[in-house]
């Protein structure tokens, strides 16, 4: 059963009580909140995911819960409740959807030490694996939602899930995170995505997110090989210039980008270098979208 | 008091492999805050039963397995950089806890996670071994008054922090403050200190004083958080110590000699009723004469189970949080600043240097990785 | 400097692997993952297998990579050795 497919009343009772049971790509993630903005995000953006049965074993919790600031009269505010921790600070009660992805995402995270974990954004095209490191600002985010309109599966927008047995790349696909002037440049790119209403003032600045297309989360199971990889830089009115990148710079800076990757030792190491080895590895700069899309096709000819 | 998961995977051997789903997730909950899921996939692979344990929770175990694996080459490896460090002092230095648990190869280092190095050298030369290692890059960054409380009421320095590596060393001269009411004479400890196999250096505590040290350190450090952490650490200890039958004599004119005989027994008493080990009846008996008077014993006992078993919990109650508040006024301690919260992570991050610019022939990254900055 | 002989650390477990004509080393003992060109590489390798001094293993990384300037190259060397010795490659070989 697909979350499409429960009940609005249901879902939203199960998410106020005993918790709503979901796959997301390798992990099973158990919901609870009694704030309404969760069961409305997840019946937006997590339409197609499929349902356990509660009495599935999850690997992930998360718990949203009411706040209030300084006593009764305070603020309304959301926590996310970690068994009975609290990592981050409470945010306003308006920020409950973008609370909810980014305790998602620092769940996924911290249980994820069973793979290699890049800070990368990760599309397949052909059972190709194109990966893109990037700190914050590269644009991989905006890059990524627009290259899931262009015929790129989308296997994660953030977090690159590496398997060390099989050295597959494993697809967890979510929402894609946008900000500030992406959401627009966004919704005019992909005029028939699904945004979930912008959320201001959050410490990111204004932030709204991209549903992932039925299908890429349809075919969460599906692994990826290695293909590319590409460090994309955003330069303001540059033309797109593609250059190929040094691979043992590459293994550094893949390892630099990683979450996980002092953890996992001579595998670790091991892992990286036959990804790189098996990937062609580029530079990108670009100043317009449109020019990087263009680039990334040729990219992806460079491979039969 | 509704009974552990945890605690009763832990006594009760293959009894796990019958869980539900549902009950798998509740014990590897209910593992992670006392860091004892390493220790968890460790028995079962001791016991014979981690090929039936289902695929999703393995892969949690498998994960923090590689996470004690990899800790434990970089505790090794510290340990090379500390030897290099200390060697002109011409002192002894003992290791403690967990780094002697490793260089030692004792089975209570398998599955253990631990985060600093805890080393004791002679009080009149920690001085001096502090200067060695601020030299080879460790530093400390507590300053002024904190470190005359340090100097003074603690039996160790603040600890000291490695600029590149983010390696903690806590050094200690001792193994309890000297102003506690149980002070502990180092001249002792080290006179029986043992040389490690394999090492022409370091050296570790006799067995009596391991242990002893152990149950100093679950009642007056006020880590309560890892209470059932340090009930497991004695649990093996007394196990593995306990199978010469001349251990248990000694330990407790040990306890006589050191005057702790009310940490040993309230740890006897907690390890024997969370994890059931097996101890000889002379021994209980003996031990039963250094019990505190009969109010103090039943309070004690009900905070300590309340505080270690409501950590475990699902959630956290609210008496189990009123409990380690006592008790953590009891180990009237200096807290260590709290470390960043992400679960099984072990090292912080270290700033870890751009170690070479373009142009130059090597370029790095050192062990000491990234925390996930996922937001 | 003179006559000092090097070699590889003595804790160091290294695992090599090559890419393009460059070379990525593992020390499985620091858990340190290092970048190296071919220079560098070779350099290591030929410390690997036991120690040199500084003339020896400019004659050695002469004859087997052709470099004709000697005298450029040991003093290249040299500069490398205190690099590999600071990153806990290298360390100096006691007799």
């Amino acid at each position: 059963m697909i979350l499409s497919e429960v009940p609005e009343t249901e879902l939203a009772r199960r998410i106020g009580a005993e918790g709503l049971t979901l796959e997301c790509g390798p992990f099973v993630v158990r919901v609870s909140s009694p704030i309404a903005a969760i069961p409305q995000g997840l019946g937006l953006l997590y339409a197609d995911y499929p349902v356990l049965d509660n009495d599935a074993f999850a690997d992930i919790h998360i718990r949203l819960v009411r706040h209030r600031r300084l006593g009764p009269l305070g603020a309304p505010q959301v926590v996310f409740d970690f068994d009975g921790e609290r990592p981050f600070s409470p945010l306003p009660l308006a920020h409950a959807w973008p609370c909810f992805e980014w305790a998602l995402n620092w769940s996924i995270a911290s249980s994820a030490n069973y793979y290699l974990v890049l800070h990368a954004a990760v599309l397949e095209r052909g059972g190709q694996a194109l990966i893109m490191p990037g700190p914050p600002g590269s644009g991989k985010s905006t890059l990524c939602a627009a290259l899931t309109a262009r015929d790129w599966r989308l296997l994660s927008d953030e977090l690159t899930l590496i398997d060390m047995e099989c050295r597959g790349i494993v697809p967890v696909p979510r929402p894609i995170s946008l900000k500030n002037q992406s959401i627009q440049i966004i919704r005019s790119y992909i005029p028939d995505g699904v945004l979930s209403r912008t959320v201001h003032y959050t410490a990111k600045g204004s932030v709204a997110h991209l549903k992932p297309q039925s299908s890429d989360v349809r075919r969460a199971g599906d692994n990826a090989k290695p293909g590319w990889i590409v460090f994309p830089t955003y330069v303001a009115g540059a033309a797109a210039r593609l250059a190929p990148r040094s691979r043992a710079d590459t293994v550094l800076e893949l390892g630099n980008n990683s979450f996980n990757y002092h953890i996992q030792g001579q595998l670790g190491f091991e892992t990286v270098a036959d990804i790189v080895e098996a990937s062609r590895c580029y530079d990108l700069e670009y100043g317009s979208l449109d020019d990087a899309i263009a680039a990334f096709e040729r990219v992806a000819g460079t491979r039969s | 008091m509704s009974g552990s998961l945890l605690l009763s995977v832990l006594t009760g051997g293959d009894a796990a492999t019958r869980l539900s789903p549902r009950g798998w997730e509740q014990l590897l909950r209910e593992a992670r805050t006392p860091q004892l899921t390493a220790r968890i996939g460790q028995q079962a692979k001791d016991q014979g039963w981690y090929d039936r344990v289902p695929v999703r929770p393995r892969r949690h175990f498998e994960a923090m397995h590689r996470a004690c694996v990899s800790q434990q080459h970089m505790v090794r490896w510290e340990l090379g950089q500390i030897e290099r460090a200390l060697a002109p002092l011409d002192a002894p230095v003992v290791l403690l806890k967990g780094a002697a648990y490793l260089m030692a190869g004792l089975p209570v280092a398998d599955g253990r996670i631990f985060s600093d190095v805890d080393i004791m050298v002679p009080r009149d030369r920690l001085q001096q071994a502090e200067a060695a290692l601020i030299a080879r890059g460790w530093i400390s960054n507590v300053h002024g008054y904190d470190r005359q409380y340090y100097e003074r009421w603690a039996h160790e320095l603040p600890p000291l922090q490695h600029v590149q590596r983010a390696s903690v060393i806590d050094l200690h001269h001792t193994i309890t403050p000297p102003v506690s009411r149980t002070p502990v004479d180092a001249t002792k400890l080290f006179a029986r200190a043992r040389p490690l196999d394999g090492s022409k250096f370091f050296f570790v505590l006799a067995p009596a004083d391991m242990l002893l040290h152990s149950a100093v350190h679950f009642m007056q450090e006020g880590e309560f958080e890892r209470g059932l952490r340090d009930l497991v650490d004695l649990d093996a200890l007394f196990r593995d110590f306990g199978r010469d039958s001349g251990f248990w004599p000694t330990l407790l004119e040990r306890a006589s000699e050191h005057r702790l005989g009310r940490p040993l027994y309230y740890a006897v008493q907690q390890v024997r009723s969370l994890l059931g080990t097996p101890m000889p009846r002379d021994f209980l008996a003996a031990i039963d004469r250094s019990r505190p008077a009969f109010i103090t014993r039943r309070a004690m006992g009900g905070l300590l189970r309340t505080g270690i078993v409501g950590a475990t919990a699902r959630g956290v109650t609210w008496r189990g949080d009123v409990a380690r508040g006592l008790l953590y006024i009891r180990g009237h301690y200096m807290r260590m600043p709290l470390r960043l919260l992400i679960p099984h992570l072990i090292r912080k991050s270290g700033s870890h240097l751009a170690f070479l610019g373009r142009g130059r022939s090597v370029q790095s990254i050192p062990a000491g990785g990234n925390a996930p900055g996922a937001i | 400097m003179d006559g000092q002989r090097w070699r590889l650390e003595g804790r160091a477990q290294l695992h090599w692997r090559s890419l393009d004509d460059e070379w990525v080393v593992f020390d499985a003992c620091s858990g340190d993952t290092h970048r190296l060109d071919t220079l560098s590489a070779a350099a290591l390798t030929c410390l690997e297998a036991g120690p040199h001094d500084l003339e020896h293993l400019t004659a050695v990384l002469a004859s087997e990579l052709d470099l004709p300037d000697r005298e450029g190259l040991a003093s290249r060397l040299e500069r490398l050795l205190e690099q590999l010795r600071n990153l806990g490659l290298v360390e100096p070989a006691i007799p």
